[in-house]
């Protein structure tokens, strides 16, 4: 469990690296203050910029940005009523109040500290986990790992889409855009879409991401160019009750145990993240709290929404890590950047490259620690950030996302590819779609088609092999489970509706 | 034939005309290299043709809506939050700012599309004074060259018109 262990805590001694692991805290914290920006855009304009630095950095880098974004988000919702990111909505409900009465500062550290000790519940459930889950990967032949594939993709267009045939339609598409171009596997050029040369490497990870996750996102926010937060709505907020915020998390230890928990479970279910589980904790604290204050700026309800959105990291990258199944769009960016980096993502990343299991691990600890002490340090100045219009920010993003798809292969088309997706991503999220369907399909056909086509080798053609192992078996039979679940439900609520009318 | 050219069409019949792209070539291809993008584009392309068909009859999906939890049952549909929330106008105004920017990069390289860009779109779209959108418009360009160009030593695109050609396509 352990191996691997030494170089990554080596490399976090190396001054560049804690350097790349500040910046990218404050640009996680940044992003995360600014509406409309979290995580998933921060690093996916981030990712391109990771090319030139050695690997162990880059991922150091990148975790940094992932854990930081989080408590960011809480400072505008918190002090200007609008949630940072999608995961801070629920702190808003309780946070805002208590700012308005004068208790910002308290707000602020008590979101500060529920949020560092929530992150650090989550890594340590990663931590937990390992042990456990190692030997499980070595049950992972080439049937098991494309059943597996097609699980995590089936539960993927379960979870995050409203509609499960949507879900899985885009997820289709995404796998068969990441088809195109020359096949290691097969030896051929497929689906060429025109092109003689550009697209024999294929539509390329970085582009394809910066674009779809990191430009529909900035043309969104360009929508909204003249918005910006006035000054005014700001409410100040100096260091009074600072020291009294750090006690309040301590008062209720078991709604900061059982909010983490509640994150970390969300957090392992594959592509559902932060803004469901910040939710989820708080409508269960909700239920269960005494508080009369509930809901009019509650100090139980603030643990439960900062703790659970920031656990979900821990268990968004079990899934990653052991099963190269992103537990979230931002893990998804993550996995990206391993791929850059040669690094191999699948059932394989714990059996050949602890170091790297480590050195994410180490990255999240160090983005949330950083980012919450520092974060709350400067959050009443950081909150000035949400007065910028998206009218100077939107540009200036654009031309990153563009600068950096262009350079990690100096090749013009990955600029018109990013533009591409870009535009791809934002009428998709326009029209209903989630983005992280066709990114998981897209990320993982490669590794997919491999297995299938090993699997088939194997077998000598025959199909069966799929159903022969018991672990390719049980895993088939849960993604039928999970792809049937909306209609037998749907079924059975009309059964019961009829049955009522009946009656 | 209103609804053929609404967005959410058109989105749909992209996706399903590429899937099909892919279904039909693959069809001519070797056994190892059809299997795979047969066994995933041609339940891709009944799925896209049913989420067609849900345009004009939405019943069709309904059996197939996930309500995680049932929070979302009762929630006006997505699709028409957003529609009503950009105008197409404004929608084409900032596809053709991104088109402007290719073009730019195309023409005149980074170290000029750059600014020009940035400079441009904060203050037209942004409506930022002219000063304002000169100061970001350099701190930009000052990243994007001092770290891709100078720290990193990437030979950024200098355009076609500064003697640059496009790669092959």
């Amino acid at each position: 469990m352990f191996e691997g262990i030494a170089p990554a805590l080596a490399a976090l001694a190396n001054a560049q690296v804690i350097g790349f692991v500040i910046l990218g805290s404050i640009i996680g914290l940044v992003a995360g203050i600014l509406p409309g920006l979290g995580n998933i855009q921060a690093m996916a304009v981030a990712l391109p910029f990771t090319f030139g630095m050695d690997r162990l950095t880059a991922i150091y880098f990148l975790s940094s940005i992932c854990a930081s974004a989080t408590y960011g988000g809480a400072i505008p919702a918190i002090l200007v009523n609008i949630p940072g990111t999608p995961a801070n909505a629920a702190t808003t409900i309780e946070g805002y109040p208590m700012a308005k009465r004068g208790e910002g500062t308290r707000a602020l550290s008590i979101s500060a500290t529920a949020s560092a000790l929530g992150g650090l519940i989550g890594i340590a459930s990663l931590v937990v986990s390992i042990p456990i889950v190692k030997p499980l990967v070595l049950f992972f032949g080439p049937p098991e790992t494309f059943m597996l594939v097609l699980l995590g993709m089936v539960t993927i267009a379960y979870a995050v889409q409203q509609n499960m045939i949507r879900g899985l339609a885009t997820a289709g598409v995404g796998v068969l855009l990441s088809l195109v171009g020359f096949s290691p596997v097969t030896g051929v050029f497929r689906f060429p879409l025109g092109s003689s040369q550009y697209l024999w490497d294929g539509i390329q990870d970085v582009a394809f991401l910066t674009g779809i996750f990191g430009l529909s996102e900035a043309i969104r926010s360009g929508m909204d160019a003249r918005k910006g937060v006035p000054a005014a709505e700001i409410i100040h907020a100096g260091f009074h009750g600072a020291l009294q915020g750090v006690k309040d998390v301590f008062e209720y230890p078991w709604t900061l145990v059982r909010s983490s928990v509640t994150g970390i479970i969300v957090g392992i279910a594959p592509g559902i993240g932060g803004s469901v589980s910040n939710v989820v904790a708080y409508a269960m604290t909700a239920q269960m709290s005494k508080d009369p204050m509930f809901g009019k700026g509650s100090i139980e309800g603030l643990i439960a929404a900062e703790s659970s959105n920031n656990a979900t990291y821990g268990g968004d990258a079990v899934p990653t890590l052991a099963f190269g199944i992103p537990g979230s769009a931002a893990m998804a960016v993550l996995m990206a950047g391993l791929t850059l980096h040669g690094i191999p993502v699948g059932p394989w990343l714990m059996k050949e490259h602890m170091e790297i299991v480590w050195v994410v691990v180490f990255g999240l600890v160090a983005g949330t620690l950083f980012s919450c002490l520092v974060g709350f340090l400067v959050a009443r100045w950081l909150a000035r950030i949400t007065t910028l219009p998206m009218g100077l920010v939107m540009p200036v993003i654009v031309m990153l996302i563009l600068a950096g798809s262009f350079a990690v292969r100096q090749n013009y088309w990955d600029v018109l590819v990013t533009i591409g997706s870009g535009i791809f991503g934002f009428f998709l999220v326009s029209h209903g779609y989630s983005l992280l369907p066709v990114t998981i399909g897209f990320l993982l056909a490669g590794a997919a088609e491999l297995a299938f086509i090993q699997a088939l080798y194997i077998s000598e053609g025959s199909p069966l092999i799929f159903l022969k192992s018991p672990v390719s078996l049980i895993l088939l039979l849960s993604s039928i489970a999970v792809a049937l679940y909306p209609v037998l439900k749907s079924r059975l609520l009309e059964k019961e509706r009829r049955h009522e009318k009946a009656a | 034939m209103k609804k053929l050219l609404e967005g959410a069409t058109i989105l749909n019949l992209f996706m399903l005309v590429f899937t099909l792209y892919c279904v039909i070539l693959a069809l001519g291809y070797g056994r190892n290299s059809r299997m795979f993008p047969l066994a995933i584009g041609i339940p891709a392309a009944i799925l896209l043709a049913l989420s067609i068909a849900a345009l004009w009859k939405p019943a069709i999906l309904r059996g197939a809506d996930v309500h995680l939890g049932d929070s979302s049952a009762g929630e006006p549909n997505i699709d028409e939050i957003r529609e009503a929330k950009y105008a197409p106008s404004h929608v084409a105004a900032m596809i053709g700012w991104l088109i402007l920017a290719a073009v730019a990069i195309g023409l005149i390289g980074f170290r000029f599309a750059v600014p020009l860009f940035v400079l441009l779109f904060a203050h037209f779209e942004g409506r930022a004074k002219w000063l304002t959108a000169v100061m970001v418009a350099l701190f930009t360009w000052a990243f994007v060259v001092g770290y891709f160009e100078l720290f990193m030593k990437f030979g950024m695109f200098r355009g076609v018109l500064f003697g640059d050609m496009l790669p092959l396509y």
